[in-house]
């Protein structure tokens, strides 16, 4: 039974983030006003004759979600999971132009952990080499270079949301040389916020186009993470992170110390009205003294993988952008898209298979973790700047007693809903 | 000393309403007194040795566990106690839920194993909760074990229920969610005022619950109230917004009945128990902890150190509740505090333990205190009963 009660709309949360939304759209025409200024299309101003172009940029995500009974026990108790309605996102920002350079700018005003997401300036010398500095998001994994509200499905695969780097202060160089498009950047971290940050990261990726929308992908990262000082009394886990999309944490965060490593193998297939993609993703953290008794453990291994297929069942075409070709206020239904995943992911160490198998987070033999997702998807642009999404997930987990309800195994299904507004 | 207070009918009604049977915790198996329970830990011997290494620390390892043979898996374990935090015999907490989301064993998120390193006779804790069960005041389960870690014998053990929220709904028919304390000795602290910062208070009244966003505001409230009021009626009257001032004082006359070192009115100010503020109301009630220095003399003044409380002095300046206080220490010595209700018992934990603690190399004490302890014991229960009586005719 749906709890809709439970899913009830936040108002508050909706209200402050369209809020935001409305004073951007207000404001850009009236800046549009000054001599010389055009306004248009959307949310843009631009300087005819001086190159100058910025295009103001933004979106608000409001999301719903309801846990099925699988998640209670006995007692009807729930484990730690996300809330049941709240705003996600409610990102503002800038992309501006001018000859050779553009500049982006992010902010999430709801976000308290990471305010500013993108703060980047990007020359371009060539086609075939692009500079770029400031903070931005480290390029291994396709899912996670591409923006929360273009994503297919509602939560990101697994794989994905526990092993890509955040975004950090770095430099990139990138560019497209006839059908390869590279991407190499030396970073401060692999995660400004992110409690496992490691410190300077070489962060890398490679794309190839071997057919017409076909691209093949492989990525690597590398940085040292260095564990708190023993004087410290509560020193951090700074391991993986792994939260399925009910927002159970299937996984302690575990003591590290030395190099972390990701590898990424990716393909993605755009024929029309259908969306393929694949991907890969493998993360090594050493433990160096991280032991109970500051002994070197195994290195902490976790891999993962997801697949996925969209269908733009109203036959528009599949892009990074969706823009229905019959939107509603034409007398269009507007785009229509199903889409399923699966995705999984296991956090293992690389020692013997030997002595006590451990959940703590200083464990030797790392107990085994992992976990598989189906996602179910429909997603509907009435215009290309509103979408709304529902999506059914169901959760697997590998060892029953670390799952949602001790002992349980089997299905753990999550409905979630998300409603997002974006600036035109 | 000897005091000549009137006991009324009144108040033997009292205790024979708050007295009730044992808890419904102490008919679980794993606390079951009349055996001695096998309580075995497997985890990475590397993990042990950090444990005992670092014994300050609240550091938590993942084990297996098993009472008497049932299994529990990958709970926390780590080590535990003030003044009993020891290398040698680690008192330690099982946290079932540490690793595992909701996992519970016998009903229970969290275990204590007690070192009872403070305790030369084994016995003070188990007999004091069993007094104060005795006169209605709900106290934590608890009995015997051996303990094992990786195969390795590590000695006799209390196994002693914890003050959570799964021992609140067992004794408060339900409620479970208001704000629980534990107090535990940082300062000669007697119930004055700490200002208007809530954080000078949560210094002292560790919360248990609510452990995000602690509100110590009625505990602040209850204290300015007591402290603001004048002594005797004035401060029955301030105080009974915040506790059954009846309740509380049976809580206190079981205290100086079983001669106790610590509790509310401790040797060194306040110290060893929870206070549980019931949800949605102001009230409180106070709950018995770590009871090893009770029954430290057969002579034991029945007022002792109350005057150096400032909730206890000011209520006991109330000539009602002073001669209601006395009637319930008598009524405790009557119900409980005597040979007829705690020889049969401490005689069913000696032989129940006995062999285990003379084999226990772990202890800090020579078999020959045990045997001094235990016997020290039994004259202590014999002397008590004469020299409340002797105090309150």
């Amino acid at each position: 039974m749906l709890d809709f009660a439970a899913m009830r709309l936040d108002l508050h949360h909706l209200r402050r983030g369209s809020f935001v939304l409305l004073a951007m759209m207000a404001g850009a025409p009236m800046a549009a006003q000054e001599k010389g200024w055009e306004f248009g299309p959307g949310a843009k101003i631009s300087r005819p004759g001086s190159g100058l172009e910025l295009q103001l940029a933004g979106y608000v995500q409001e999301d719903f979600r309801h846990f099925g009974r699988d998640y209670k026990n006995e007692r009807g108790e729930l484990p730690e999971l996300d809330e049941t309605a709240i705003l996600r996102r409610a990102r503002i920002g800038i992309d501006a132009q001018w000859k050779r350079l553009t500049f982006e700018f992010d902010y999430d005003v709801h976000d308290p952990l990471e305010h500013l997401k993108n703060l980047l300036g990007d020359l371009r010398i060539s086609k075939a080499f692009h500079i770029t500095a400031g903070n931005q998001k480290l390029p291994v994994s396709p899912e996670w270079l591409t923006s929360a509200a273009k994503i297919d499905f509602i939560e990101r695969s697994l794989a994905v949301d526990a092993l890509a780097p955040g975004r950090d202060w770095g430099v990139k160089l990138s560019g497209d040389i006839e059908q390869l498009t590279y991407q190499l950047g030396v970073f401060k971290g692999d995660g400004r916020v992110d409690q496992s940050r490691a410190e300077t990261t070489v962060a890398g990726r490679l794309e190839v186009n071997v057919l017409k929308g076909l691209e093949l992908g492989v990525s690597a990262s590398q940085g040292e993470v260095k564990a708190d000082a023993l004087e410290v009394a509560d020193p951090l886990a700074r391991g993986v992170n792994v939260r399925a999309p009910s927002g159970f944490r299937l996984y302690e965060r575990h003591f590290v110390d030395g190099t972390r490593r990701r590898l990424g193998a990716d393909a993605r297939l755009r024929r029309g009205p259908i969306g393929l993609r694949a991907e890969f993703l493998r993360m090594t953290s050493e433990r160096h003294g991280q032991g109970s008794v500051f002994d070197d453990l195994p290195a902490e291994v976790a891999s993962g993988w997801t697949a996925s297929a969209t269908w733009l069942i109203t036959g528009d075409k599949k892009q990074r952008t969706i823009k229905p070709e019959h939107p509603l206020n034409h007398g269009g239904l507007g785009a229509v898209e199903v889409g399923v995943r699966y995705d999984s992911l296991r956090v293992d160490d690389d020692g013997p298979d030997s002595g006590f198998e451990g959940a703590g987070s200083r464990a030797r033999n790392i107990r085994p973790i992992g976990g598989q997702t189906w996602t179910g998807g429909l997603s509907w642009w009435p215009v290309e700047f509103v979408r709304f999404y529902g999506n059914a997930v169901v959760e697997r987990y590998d060892d029953p007693l670390l799952a949602p309800v001790p002992g349980k195994k089997g299905n753990y299904v999550t409905l979630l809903a998300r409603l997002q507004l974006s600036v035109p | 000393m000897s005091l000549r207070p009137a006991i009324s009918g009144a108040a033997l009604a009292v205790v024979m309403a708050l007295a009730g049977a044992p808890s419904a915790r102490a008919a679980d198996p794993i606390f079951n007194q009349g055996v001695l329970h096998e309580f075995r830990i497997v985890m990475d011997p590397a993990d042990w040795a950090s444990l005992r290494a670092n014994f300050r620390s609240n550091q938590y390892y993942a084990a297996n566990i098993s009472v008497d043979g049932e299994v529990q898996q990958q709970v926390g374990v780590r080590s535990r106690g003030k003044g009993s935090r020891d290398p040698n015999k680690p008192g330690l907490l099982i946290d079932t839920n540490r690793f595992v989301s909701n996992q519970e064993f016998h009903g229970l998120k969290k275990l204590v194993l007690d070192n009872v390193i403070q305790d030369a006779s084994f016995l003070h804790e188990p007999l004091a909760y069993q007094v104060f069960e005795a006169m209605g005041i709900a106290a934590p389960a608890i009995s015997y074990t051996r303990l094992t870690v990786n195969d390795e014998f590590w000695g006799v053990y209390w196994l002693v229920e914890n003050i959570d929220k799964n021992f609140l709904a067992a004794r408060f028919a339900g409620d479970k969610e208001g704000n629980l304390f534990k107090y535990e000795y940082v300062e000669n602290y007697t119930f004055t005022p700490k200002g208007s910062d809530p954080n000078a208070y949560l210094g002292l009244f560790q919360p248990e619950t609510h452990e995000d966003k602690p509100d110590a505001t009625a505990l602040m409230q209850f204290v300015d109230a007591v402290n603001g009021a004048a002594e005797g009626a004035p401060t029955v009257a301030a105080a009974a917004p915040f506790i059954d001032v009846d309740r509380f004082l049976t809580y206190i006359a079981v205290e100086n009945a079983i001669a106790g070192q610590d509790g509310w009115a401790g040797l060194e100010g306040m110290n060893n128990f929870y206070i549980y503020q019931f949800t949605g109301q102001t009230k409180f009630v106070v709950i018995p902890w770590d009871q090893d220095t009770s029954f430290v003399s057969g002579n034991w003044p029945v007022l002792q150190r109350l005057d150096t409380n400032v909730l206890t002095r000011k209520l006991l300046a109330d000539p009602a509740k002073k001669q209601f206080y006395l009637a319930q220490v008598k009524a405790a010595a009557a119900t409980a505090v005597n040979p007829a209700f705690l020889n049969s018992k401490l005689e069913a934990y000696y032989s129940v333990m006995r062999n285990a603690v003379l084999a226990d190399t772990k202890k800090p004490w020579t078999n020959e205190q045990f045997e001094q302890g235990v016997q020290g014991m039994r004259g202590v229960i014999a002397a008590r009963q004469p020299d409340i009586q002797s105090q309150i005719p």
